[in-house]
């Protein structure tokens, strides 16, 4: 019989330590509606943006740009 | 029971193909090989002699929107972090991983991806298991990649923006 890992469903494993994205603030908004799309664009959009201001720069710094 | 088409029919397509919206075949860095002493916003670094574990010269892994993670609590954000897009190929090139992924304009999610992408919006971010991935202090030893994502906040901000590799 085939042994069935309990835990290697990639869904269950990934965290923050398995992950190589930066630390994400989850924001607390609960929107009366759900945004459409467009509004979800526009998030990821300026999520974005802050992240270019956060840490670019600094990453511009280094030496094997 | 079934129906058959006439010999030599063709779907009307009116002779103009419509787009429900943006897609394309869509690329970029996925993985950057940092040092000790440039690692990325999680203290960490790949280098050359990281094990990916690629088993011929391309890899193919499923792609998610931020790790399956929302990112924030909408409906919508949901939808987003259970999805999962076409798969990724992944291949080596100087100094890292170069990601590809094709993208439907047909599909409602994939052509808001595709949005992200070309409003800049976007970087990959890979992501491997921990029966796989192996660690000596900063440097990731071995990282078979499982899924690569789209992410707007990669570890690695040295990774360019992914971008449309068939601009019209």
């Amino acid at each position: 019989m085939a042994y069935l890992h309990t835990h290697n469903n990639i869904f269950d494993v990934i965290n923050k330590s398995r992950i190589r994205t930066a630390a994400l603030e989850i924001k607390s908004t609960v929107y009366p509606d759900d945004p459409s799309i467009e509004n979800f664009i526009q998030n990821v959009v300026e999520m974005a943006d802050d992240y270019e201001r956060q840490f670019v720069p600094r990453a511009r710094g280094w030496s094997n740009q | 029971m079934a129906f058959t088409h006439s010999s030599g029919w063709r779907p009307d397509f009116g002779g103009i193909l419509k787009s429900a919206g943006s897609g394309g075949l869509f690329g970029a860095m996925c993985v950057r090989y940092g040092s000790e002493d440039e690692p990325d916003t999680t203290g960490e670094y790949f280098d050359q002699f990281t094990d990916f574990a690629f088993k011929s010269a391309q890899m193919r892994v499923c792609t998610l929107f931020n790790h399956g993670l929302p990112i924030d609590s909408s409906a919508v954000a949901k939808r987003f972090s259970d999805a999962v897009f076409p798969d990724a190929t992944i291949e080596r090139v100087e100094g890292g991983l170069f990601g590809t992924i094709k993208l439907s304009p047909a599909d409602p999610l994939q052509s808001a991806v595709a949005r992200m992408i070309e409003a800049g919006a976007l970087r990959f971010s890979s992501g491997s298991t921990v029966q796989f991935a192996r660690r000596q202090g900063g440097r990731i030893v071995r990282w078979p990649i499982v899924e690569l994502s789209v992410t707007a906040r990669p570890a690695e901000p040295r990774l360019p923006k992914i971008r449309n590799l068939q601009p019209s």
